[in-house]
C-alpha cells in the first residue's frame, strides 16, 4: 500500500478505502457548517426507515476555535472526513480500523482505543452514544451510533464516524502543527497548509472575533428563522434545512462574539432546534409519502406500524 | 449431585469505563440471586471485566435444581368415600391432580379436626440447561445501564453493541439465545495483540486462556498491574506518585492490557497554576501527574497505554504532541486573563445573567458583598476583607481559563485576585467559596471565606425561593439541596454563630422582594432534619428541638441542645420526664391558653400544688441566671420528677370549680414553658 504522505492523498485514501465499501462519495455541502453531521446526507439521511451509505469530506466552521493560526492544532476552520452507515453495519469498528491500517497506521505500533465520548447536539435535537477513537492519547476520530436526530428516534439505527484530517495527518506527516502539513507535493514542489490556508484563518480569526456586524447578524438569524418556518409550512423540508444550518452558523458567530449571554444563549439554541424538529418532521413526512423507497421491506412495515399507532 | 464451573461472557464494544464495575458486581449478583432463588446450588462466584467484556464465573454449579418435596392435602375421608366405601368424585380429581392411580393408595392424617386423604411425593429438579437461558436472560435485564442504546436494525437494546456470547458448563457449551446470540465458546483476544476469535476450552480455563490472548480479565488483578507499573515509573522519575482512586478505576477500565508510559512536557508550562495542569492531565487525558520531594507538580506525567508497542517511543512521542497545545493554550489563557484586573472582569458580570428574574452575576455579586459583610460582622469575622471578596468571588466566571477548565472557577480567582495584590483573606475566600462542592467535601478553612462561602449560597437559595422556584422531585438545577447542606455544615462544623432567619431576612431585602422567608427557613430546617439523620441522631429529638419554645434559629446553638437531648435521652430519669411532659402537653391540648392568667397561690388547695409551684419558680431564676449548660439544665429539670408525680397523684387539674381548674392549667403552662425553653419534651419517644 502507498505511503500516505500528504494531506491531499489522506483524503484521497479515504475515499478509495469507503467507496470499495459501498458508500456514495458525496461532496461537501456548500454551506457553513459546523460539522460533518450537519450536511443533509447525514442530518437527514439519519431519519426514517431508509438504508444509506456515503462518505465525504466536509470543512467546519467553529468560529470561537479561531486563535489567528497560533495554536499548532487548534483552526476555526478545518476538514472532517465523514462516513455514515445505515443500517450500522455489525462489523463497523473492524472496518473503521481497517481504514487506519489502509492510511499505514500499524495499531500494534500505536494506542488505539475507543474512549467512551456520548455525542449530543442539543441544536440539531440530536443525540447518540459511542466513543472518540485515540490514537496515542490524542483524539482523531469520533464514533456514534445516532439514537434520536431532530427529536425523532433513529430506526434503524445510522453508525457514524467522523475523521479529524489534520490531526491525522500530523501523525502519518510525523509534524506538530497545521502549518508544516505537506497538502501537496510533486517533486521538489511543495504547498503546505499554511499556504493554503494561514492567512484565511489569520482574517477569519480577525472578522470572528472583532470584526462580524453583530447587529446585522442578529437580524439575518431572526430572517433564517422566519422564512424556515414558512418553508415548512410549504412542506420544503430540504430548502428550510438549508436556512437551519445558515441559522445555526450565524448563532455560532454571534457566539464568537460574547454578543449573547448565557440565559439567551439557551434561549437560542432552543430557537435553533424547534427549526432543526420542524425539518425533522417535514422530512419524513415527505419520505413516508414516497413510501420510503430506499427501506428494507422489515424495516418499513415496523415504522409505517409504529407511525399508524401513534396516530 | 454432579456440579461443575458455569462461565458466562458478554462480548461487546467499548463499554462505558465510569460504569464498567458496577455492571460487573450486578451482572455477578443477578446470577447469583437468579440461580439461588431457582434452586440451584453453588459454592461460589467470580466475576471479571474489561471494555469489552463482562464475565461471571458461578462454581460447583448443580447440574439440576433441587428435587422439591410436595404435600397437598385432599378431601376429609368422609367425603372422598360414598357409602359403598368406594371413591368419590372429588377423591378422584384429587388424585388425579397428585398424578396418583391408585386414590386408595394416598395416605391418611389425622388430626383434632378430622381425617383427611394426604398426598406426599417428589417433584423431581429441572435440569440446568432447560433453564440457564431465562436465568441469565433475566439477570442481564436488570443491570443498572445508564443509557441503554440500539445498533443496527436490531430492536435489541443494551449498554453497547453486543457481539458474542460465550456460556460454557464445565467444558461443554450450554446452547441458549442470550441478547439476540446463540451461545458459544468462542470469545475475543485483545484488539491487536491477538489472533482475535480465541476458544474457551472449559469455564475454569477462562482467565488463562485469555491471559494468553493478551487480555487481563479480572479487574482486580489489572488494577494492581497498573498501580505497580505507575509506582515503578514514579520512582524511576525519582517522582512521588499523585495517585487518584477513581482515576486509577476509570484507567483499568479502558485497557484490557495495560501498559504505562511516562512523557514531559516543557518546564516552561509550569508557570501555569497547577490546579489546570493537573485538570488537563487527569481529566482531559487521564494521565497521572507527579509531585517533587516538596510537593510541587513535576513536568512529567504517566500514562496507561493498552498494548506493548512494539515502539513504545512513538506512544510517549504521541502523548507528548497531544498535551503540548493544550498546555499552550492554558498558558495563552492564564497569560490574557492575568492582562485585566479582578475588577475589570467584574464589570463585564454585568452582561452575564445569573437567573433571569434574579439578575445579573454582576448583581449577584453585589448581594454576596453585602450578605457577607453582615455575616461577618454578626460573627466577628473581618468585614471589609469579607465584602471585597463577596465582591470579587464571580469575577472569575469571565476569565477564558474558566470557560475552558470550568472546574477551576474559584480557584482561578484566587489566582488573579493575588496577581491584583488582593489582600491574602480576599484571595483565600474567592478561592474556597464554593466550597463544600460536593457532599462531603471539605469546608472552607479560612474564616472570611465562610463568610463568603455563605453569603453566595443562602443568595442563591433565597432568591429562588423568593421567584417560586424551589427545587422539585428531580428537578434541582441550582444543587440547592447540596448549598443548603453547605450551609448547614458550614454553620455548625466551622462553629459559626449566625442567627439564620435573620440573615435570610437581609438577603430577602438585597433582592428586593416582598415574600416571606418562611418557606425557604422550612425546607434549611428540613435538609438538617435529614442531614442529622444521616449522623444518627434520632429524629424525634431533631423534632422536640425544632419545635421547642425556643426552636430553631442558630444552627450551632441548636446543635449543642440537639446533642444534649440526645445525650440526656439515654438518662434514667428521661422517660419519666418525657411520660410527664406528655401527660401536660395533652392537659393543655384541651386549654385556651392565651386567656390563662398566671396562677395565684392563694388558690392552691394541695401542698403538692404549691410544692410544684415553688419549685418551677426556683428552676427558672436559676436558668435565668444563664450559668447552666444544656446538660446541666437537664438536671435540674429531672429534680422536677418527684414533684411532678406527687402533683398528679394528689391534684385533679380538671375541678368542676372553674378557677381552680384556670389555675392549675396556668401552672402546668408554666412547667411546661420551663421544658420548652429547651425542647419539647413530649415529643420524644419513651
Amino acid at each position: 500500500m502507498a505511503a500516505v504522505n500528504t494531506f491531499q492523498d489522506l483524503i484521497l485514501s479515504l475515499q478509495k478505502y469507503w467507496s470499495d465499501l459501498g458508500c456514495v462519495i458525496m461532496q461537501p455541502y456548500d454551506m457553513e457548517v459546523g460539522a460533518g453531521t450537519f450536511h443533509p446526507a447525514t442530518f437527514l439521511r439519519a431519519i426514517g426507515p431508509e438504508n444509506w451509505q456515503a462518505s465525504y469530506v466536509q470543512p467546519c466552521r467553529r468560529p470561537t476555535d479561531g486563535r489567528y493560526g497560533e495554536n499548532p492544532n487548534r483552526y476555526q476552520y478545518y476538514y472532517q472526513y465523514q462516513v455514515v452507515m445505515k443500517p450500522s453495519p455489525e462489523n463497523f469498528q473492524d472496518l473503521y480500523l481497517d481504514s487506519l491500517r489502509h492510511l499505514g497506521i500499524d495499531p500494534l505500533v500505536h494506542d488505539i482505543r475507543f474512549v467512551e465520548d456520548d455525542w449530543e447536539s442539543p441544536t440539531l435535537g440530536a443525540w447518540g452514544l459511542g466513543w472518540e477513537v485515540w490514537m496515542d492519547g490524542m483524539e482523531i476520530s469520533q464514533f456514534t451510533y445516532f439514537q434520536q436526530v431532530g427529536g425523532l428516534e433513529c430506526f434503524p439505527v445510522m453508525g457514524e464516524i467522523t475523521y479529524g484530517l489534520e490531526r491525522l495527518a500530523l501523525y502519518l506527516q510525523g509534524v506538530e502543527d497545521f502549518r508544516q502539513l505537506v497538502w501537496t507535493q510533486k517533486d521538489d514542489q511543495v504547498v503546505t497548509y499554511a499556504d493554503v490556508y494561514l492567512q484565511y484563518e489569520i482574517e477569519m480569526s480577525r472578522f470572528n472575533f472583532d470584526e462580524s456586524n453583530v447587529a446585522g447578524l442578529f437580524s439575518q438569524f431572526d430572517f433564517f428563522e422566519s422564512e424556515t418556518k414558512r418553508l415548512l409550512e410549504t412542506g420544503l423540508s430540504l430548502p428550510a434545512y438549508e436556512y437551519v444550518m445558515k441559522a445555526s452558523h450565524v448563532f455560532n458567530l454571534l457566539d464568537a462574539r460574547q454578543a449573547i449571554s448565557v440565559t439567551e444563549r439557551q434561549r437560542y439554541i432552543l430557537r435553533v432546534r424547534t427549526l432543526a424538529r420542524g425539518v425533522a418532521q417535514t422530512y419524513f413526512k415527505s419520505r413516508l409519502d414516497l413510501g420510503f423507497p430506499l427501506s428494507d421491506a422489515k424495516a418499513r412495515d415496523y415504522v409505517l406500524q409504529e407511525t399508524a399507532n401513534a396516530k | 449431585m454432579p456440579n461443575d464451573h458455569l462461565l458466562l461472557e458478554i462480548g461487546t464494544e467499548e463499554l462505558p469505563p465510569k460504569s464498567l464495575k458496577k455492571l460487573m458486581s450486578s451482572l455477578e449478583k443477578n446470577l447469583s440471586e437468579q440461580l439461588n432463588s431457582a434452586g440451584f446450588t453453588f459454592t461460589a462466584t467470580r466475576s471479571f471485566s474489561t471494555p469489552r467484556r463482562l464475565a461471571v464465573l458461578i462454581e460447583d454449579l448443580a447440574n439440576k435444581q433441587i428435587d422439591q418435596q410436595i404435600e397437598k392435602r385432599g378431601p376429609a375421608v368422609s367425603a372422598a368415600f360414598d357409602g359403598n366405601g368406594d371413591p368419590t368424585k372429588a377423591l378422584l380429581g384429587f388424585a388425579r391432580s397428585c398424578g396418583v392411580e391408585d386414590p386408595t393408595s394416598l395416605e391418611r392424617l389425622t388430626s383434632e379436626k378430622g381425617e383427611w386423604v394426604f398426598y406426599r411425593g417428589v417433584q423431581e429438579g429441572k435440569y440446568l440447561h432447560d433453564e440457564i437461558e431465562l436465568l441469565v436472560t433475566n439477570s442481564v435485564a436488570n443491570l443498572p445501564i445508564d443509557r441503554n442504546m440500539r445498533w443496527g436494525s436490531k430492536r435489541l437494546e443494551f449498554a453497547r453493541p453486543v457481539h458474542w456470547i460465550v456460556l460454557i458448563y464445565g467444558n461443554e457449551i450450554v446452547p441458549a439465545n442470550i441478547l439476540g446470540k446463540a451461545t458459544g465458546r468462542t470469545s475475543r483476544g485483545h484488539r491487536f495483540m491477538s489472533d482475535g476469535e480465541c476458544t474457551i476450552p472449559s469455564a475454569k480455563d477462562y482467565a488463562a486462556t485469555l491471559e494468553k490472548a493478551s487480555v487481563i480479565v479480572d479487574f482486580e488483578q489489572r488494577q494492581q498491574q497498573i498501580l505497580k507499573q505507575l509506582e515503578d515509573q514514579a520512582s524511576f522519575l525519582d517522582a512521588n506518585l499523585e495517585l487518584d482512586e477513581a482515576l486509577l478505576e476509570e484507567v483499568t477500565a479502558l485497557v484490557e492490557f495495560p501498559c504505562a508510559l511516562s512523557g514531559s512536557f516543557e518546564s516552561a508550562f509550569l508557570e501555569i497554576p497547577e490546579e489546570a495542569l493537573v485538570s488537563v492531565m487527569k481529566k482531559h487525558q487521564r494521565y497521572f501527574h507527579l509531585t517533587n520531594d516538596k510537593g510541587k507538580l513535576l513536568p512529567n506525567f504517566i500514562t496507561v497505554s493498552n498494548l506493548a508497542s512494539k515502539d513504545p517511543s512513538i506512544v510517549i512521542a504521541g502523548n507528548e504532541r497531544v498535551i503540548r497545545p493544550r498546555l499552550a493554550d492554558a498558558a495563552f489563557f492564564f497569560r490574557k486573563d492575568s492582562a485585566t484586573t479582578m475588577e475589570e472582569k467584574l464589570a463585564r458580570l454585568q452582561s452575564i445573567v445569573f437567573q433571569s428574574e434574579l439578575g445579573t452575576f454582576f448583581e449577584k455579586a453585589e448581594r454576596i458583598s453585602k450578605l457577607a459583610e453582615f455575616i461577618a460582622k454578626e460573627t466577628e469575622i473581618d468585614e471589609i476583607a469579607s465584602s471585597r471578596a463577596g465582591l470579587l468571588c464571580k469575577a472569575d466566571l469571565v476569565s477564558e481559563m474558566v470557560n475552558e477548565f470550568p472546574d477551576l472557577q474559584g480557584t482561578m480567582g484566587g489566582y488573579y485576585a493575588t496577581n491584583d495584590g488582593e489582600d491574602e483573606n480576599v484571595c483565600s475566600a474567592i478561592r474556597q467559596h464554593y466550597m463544600p462542592d460536593y457532599s462531603g467535601a471539605d469546608l472552607p478553612s479560612n474564616p472570611v471565606a465562610s463568610c463568603v462561602a455563605l453569603a453566595d449560597k443562602l443568595d442563591t437559595l433565597v432568591g429562588l425561593f423568593a421567584i417560586g422556584q424551589p427545587p422539585s422531585g428531580s428537578r434541582d438545577p441550582f444543587a440547592l439541596r447540596r448549598q443548603t447542606l453547605g450551609i448547614v455544615r458550614i454553620c455548625i462544623e466551622n462553629k459559626l454563630s449566625l442567627d439564620i432567619r435573620t440573615s435570610l431576612q437581609t438577603s430577602l431585602d438585597l433582592h428586593q422582594h416582598e415574600s416571606s422567608t418562611d418557606e425557604v427557613f422550612d425546607y434549611i430546617l428540613d435538609r438538617l432534619a435529614n442531614w442529622y439523620g444521616e449522623l444518627g441522631i434520632d429524629q424525634d429529638v431533631f423534632n422536640a428541638v425544632r419545635y421547642s419554645h425556643a426552636g430553631i434559629t442558630d444552627l450551632l446553638e441548636a446543635d449543642h441542645r440537639i446533642r444534649s437531648v440526645q445525650d440526656f435521652r439515654q438518662h434514667q430519669q428521661a422517660t419519666n420526664l418525657i411520660e410527664a411532659n406528655k401527660r401536660v402537653a395533652n392537659i393543655l391540648k384541651k386549654a385556651a391558653l392565651d386567656t390563662l392568667e398566671p396562677p395565684d397561690p392563694s388558690l392552691f388547695r394541695e401542698v403538692s400544688e404549691k410544692s410544684l409551684a415553688d419549685q418551677v419558680e426556683s428552676t427558672q431564676k436559676v436558668f435565668s441566671e444563664g450559668s447552666l449548660n444544656y446538660e446541666e439544665k437537664f438536671l435540674q429539670l429531672a429534680q422536677l420528677q418527684p414533684h411532678v408525680d406527687k402533683y398528679f397523684n394528689d391534684v385533679m387539674v380538671m375541678a368542676d370549680d372553674e378557677s381552680l381548674k384556670n389555675n392549675r392549667l396556668a401552672a402546668l403552662a408554666e412547667l411546661r414553658l420551663i421544658f420548652l425553653e429547651v425542647a419539647d419534651f413530649s415529643l420524644l419517644q419513651s
